[in-house]
């Protein structure tokens, strides 16, 4: 399904739909969902491309924090434009992501998880740190006089949206999701295979940052103000696991499916349930779980014939301690 | 009289390489036996399996009367089957009198251990003397005799040796064997896999040889010593070995 | 005024209640090699149990805390069989994500139930305080302290006297030769996740009459964690030891010393961490955390 044409052909007649409705049945709640969306769908589709090399992001608010700050910050001193600060933020976010790449080295898993989680909270501390640039817990409004209307915005998150999909696709078709995949399963024999794990990591993880900053670049055009805890909040680490797994992880839908069904989730418990602090995250841990321990597949699985189509790779036990005996 | 310990029609492996393809052998109360063979014909998955480590996808293993395989891993030691491992698997940041106490956990060892310990600083005084040094920093014959040390410390009925000869020097080689030799003369049944033909046959009474996962030749250790058929299946080792791995 | 005296106080105080706080995700990771994302909530709920323990029957948090460790035990326990044991051979980003879900679970479970409002239980001994000289010592830091030491002792006496200790210790270090032992693997997960947990409500307990108790505490523990556990080595107990106080000293300075410091001090953790993993990323005592 990921790579096959009714999956292409569907996304872009449904972003179609989406841009008649919106332009012609300009209903604002109708706008915030679809944006809502798209900036998560670019999220989710960026944390789903490391994860695709085995990488696990715990902090991918780190990269969306990083993108809003780039946004406004660069739109109130010289006042650039969306598209500029846009620009601007993919490219704060690949170098960003290629810094944490060669940071992190060949480091496994499991510290790449910590490193990343570690990350956006030393970013919020930071942020938090520097009052002169950043306003610290007060905060930061992008100047209104520069802001486009909402509308324009949704198309812009919209386009940007598809156009992360479509990159998500290409890297499908390319020799970096081979690469991808080897690491994955093992990366001691990617490395046999000829492929340069670093190297590749780099790629992945740059490609990755900067579609995230991006994201965060537009929502914060389109939320107009900062601070960090709006822009390093959990709740964007959260949601960009949380949309790939409920989706189907490892695939191109699986972040497109799960970015929807979590917006309509969320919506949902919010007009059923009303807004009680800790419920929708609750439930987006609830998911997490139950996804990880029954769906692993994630509903684009479900429709492809269960969860259980896909062999499990077994974890290799990490080598701790030596086994031999060798001295030390 | 029956067999203790009775294999018949073994298969196992790994993921999608079968190794072992319908092993049949059986070993009789205080017997020596070795399973010979190249590489990779499937003596360390036999004694895999045997242990526990390894699941059989088929067959049986008949132990004292008991479905040897419906046994849970951690029982199989209590009911009386211990191994020595290949690469001998010693816990390095523990202390040699530690990694002994280990051997005997198992609440039927347990009673036992004082006089098991007894018994194995006996057999090795060399581990009397490194008691309270941490067994990683041993030299390999040391660590070997420890391995051999653990696995009587569990009180075993039989004794699976997983290659007690690798890479270790000939002097070291002859006076592990002469411990296993003291070992069988208490009237332990063990199960000796082994590449050092020569040694193996010159404790075992009978042996087996393996190729490709099965039994290809049995006979005593008088026999097995003059038969070309072994030399054969050491010659042909790649082959078989090939063909375990893509069976 | 000399500040060195002082410091060192502070920072000795502070790096037993952090060797607390680590020992338990040192152990259960060392273990099952799973690290457990969800530790900072244990250490939450320690927190809640206390405090709620203190409300509703004005139960002192000391007197309260052997049967919250108890339960504690029994809930890791309960929740390796359910959750973890399934995962266990499964890839590593399916484990990290569980855990992190468990985590996200626990804490907004916790703002539901006591909402976000910062709580905090006052015991007579909390604020209490008295002076060596120039140095002031505060009487909750102390006991916190003390008890800190105490769990962490026997824990080192547990792993190194007994027959489950012992057990314990050589699965980590062997897993295939634990299993030759006839130790029997999962019941030795259950515990030593079990008794992970049990470490972190105690570390909960006490942290309930250090400052304030709020749903989302885990976090920063948890994050904290982590820089220690890199800093001192993964999966060695004695670096963990190390790294907490090392992190303690870091954090205590740079709130004396840097102008802002106690802001920045938060950041220490993070700033240990990179530092750590690019320098040396095998921690002080060297285990493999990259290849």
């Amino acid at each position: 399904m990921l790579r096959s044409p009714y999956f292409m052909v569907g996304l872009g007649l449904l972003s179609a739909l989406a841009l008649v409705a919106s332009t012609f049945w300009n209903a604002p709640q109708l706008n915030d969902w679809l944006f809502r969306i798209s900036t998560l769908i670019i999220l989710a589709t960026s944390w789903n491309l490391m994860a695709n090399a085995g990488l696990v992001s715990l902090g991918h608010s780190a990269f969306w924090g990083v993108g809003s700050y780039t946004a406004v910050l660069a739109a109130n001193a010289f006042g650039g434009s969306v598209l500029l600060t846009f620009t601007l933020a993919l490219v704060v976010g690949g170098v960003m992501g290629a810094l944490l790449a060669l940071v992190t080295g060949s480091l496994k898993g499991i510290f790449f998880a910590i490193v990343t989680l570690a990350l956006s909270e030393g970013l919020r501390i930071c942020a938090l740190m520097v009052p002169e640039v950043t306003g610290g817990a007060v905060g930061l409004f992008l100047k209104q006089e520069l802001r486009p209307s909402q509308h324009t915005l949704y198309l812009f998150g919209a386009l940007a949206a598809v156009g992360s999909v479509v990159v998500a696709a290409v890297i499908a078709g390319s020799k970096l999701q081979f690469a991808s995949r080897a690491m994955r399963d093992n990366e001691a024999a990617a490395q046999m295979l000829g492929i340069a794990p670093r190297r590749q990591r780099l790629i992945v993880v740059a490609i990755s940052g900067a579609m995230a900053s991006a994201a965060g670049a537009i929502n914060a055009w389109y939320g107009g103000y900062l601070d960090p805890e709006v822009a390093f909040t959990l709740h964007n680490t959260i949601l960009s696991q949380i949309a790939p797994i409920l989706g189907g992880i490892h695939t191109i839908a699986g972040p497109v499916v799960g970015a929807v069904a979590i917006i309509a989730l969320s919506e949902g418990t919010r007009i059923w349930l009303g807004t009680m602090e800790g419920v929708s995250q609750l439930t987006f841990g609830l998911i997490l779980v139950v996804c990880i321990l029954f769906l692993p597949k994630g509903l684009v699985g479900l429709v492809q014939g269960g969860p259980n189509r896909r062999k499990p790779t077994p974890a290799p036990r990490l080598p701790l301690a030596s086994t031999q005996g060798a001295k030390p | 009289m029956s067999a203790l310990l009775e294999v018949s029609n073994l298969h196992a492996g790994y993921g999608e390489s079968a190794v072992l393809q319908g092993l049949d052998f059986e070993l009789g109360q205080g017997e020596v036996v070795c399973l010979l063979g190249a590489n990779g014909v499937g003596k360390t998955t036999t004694m895999g399996v045997l242990s526990g480590l390894v699941p059989a996808s088929e067959g049986r293993v008949r132990y004292d009367g008991i479905d040897l395989l419906a046994l849970p891993t951690h029982e199989r030691v209590s009911s009386g089957l211990a191994l020595s491992p290949e690469g001998r698997k010693v816990f390095p940041n523990l202390t040699v009198e530690e990694n002994l106490y280990l051997g005997s956990f198992n609440r039927n060892a347990r009673a036992h251990r004082m006089r098991k310990l007894d018994e194995v600083y006996a057999l090795f005084p060399r581990l009397a003397e490194r008691r309270t040094q941490s067994s990683g920093l041993m030299s390999g014959g040391e660590q070997q005799m420890l391995a051999l040390g653990r696995a009587l410390m569990s009180n075993p009925r039989v004794l699976l040796l997983d290659e007690p000869s690798l890479g270790l020097a000939p002097l070291v080689v002859q006076s592990v064997f002469a411990a296993i030799r003291a070992i069988a003369a208490t009237n332990i049944s063990i199960l000796l896999v082994e590449q050092n033909t020569h040694a193996a046959l010159s404790v075992a009474s009978r042996g087996y040889v393996m190729a490709a996962g099965r039994i290809v030749l049995a006979g005593d250790a008088a026999t097995l010593r003059e038969a070309p058929e072994l030399r054969d299946a050491f010659i042909g080792k790649a082959q078989s070995k090939g063909k375990a791995l893509h069976a | 005024m000399d500040l060195i005296p002082q410091l060192i106080v502070d920072a000795l105080l502070l790096g037993g209640i952090y060797t607390l706080m680590v020992i338990g995700l040192a152990l259960s990771f060392g273990v099952t090699r799973v690290i457990n994302f969800a530790h900072g909530e244990a250490v939450m709920l320690g927190a809640y149990g206390a405090f709620t323990v203190f409300v509703a029957f004005g139960v002192d948090p000391l007197i309260a805390m052997p049967v919250l460790m108890v339960a504690g035990c029994v809930l890791g326990m309960v929740l390796f069989k359910v959750a973890i044991a399934p995962v266990l051979k499964a890839p590593h980003v399916n484990q990290i994500l569980l855990t992190f879900g468990i985590g996200l679970v626990l804490q907004n479970l916790a703002l539901v139930i006591w909402s976000p409002d910062g709580r905090s239980v006052v015991p007579s001994y909390a604020y209490s305080s008295f002076e060596f000289g120039d140095v002031v010592v505060s009487g909750g830091r102390l006991i916190g302290f003390g008890i800190a030491a105490v769990l962490v002792l026997a824990l080192f006496f547990w792993l190194k006297r007994t027959e489950f200790g012992r057990a314990t210790r050589a699965l980590a270090e062997q897993h295939d030769a634990a299993v030759l032992m006839g130790i029997n693997v999962n019941q030795m997960y259950a515990l030593a996740f079990g008794l992970s947990v049990a470490l972190g409500v105690a570390t909960g307990v006490i942290l309930s009459f250090l400052g304030a108790i709020t749903p989302f505490m885990g976090f920063h523990i948890l994050v904290k964690g982590f820089a220690i556990i890199v800093l001192g080595g993964l999966g060695s107990i004695v670096g963990a030891v190390l790294g907490a106080f090392l992190l303690a000293f870091a954090e205590t300075a740079v709130s004396y010393y840097v102008p802002n410091g106690t802001g920045w001090a938060e950041a220490v953790a993070f700033l240990t961490l990179f530092l750590v993993l690019v320098l040396r990323p095998r921690g002080i005592i060297g285990q493999a955390v990259a290849d």
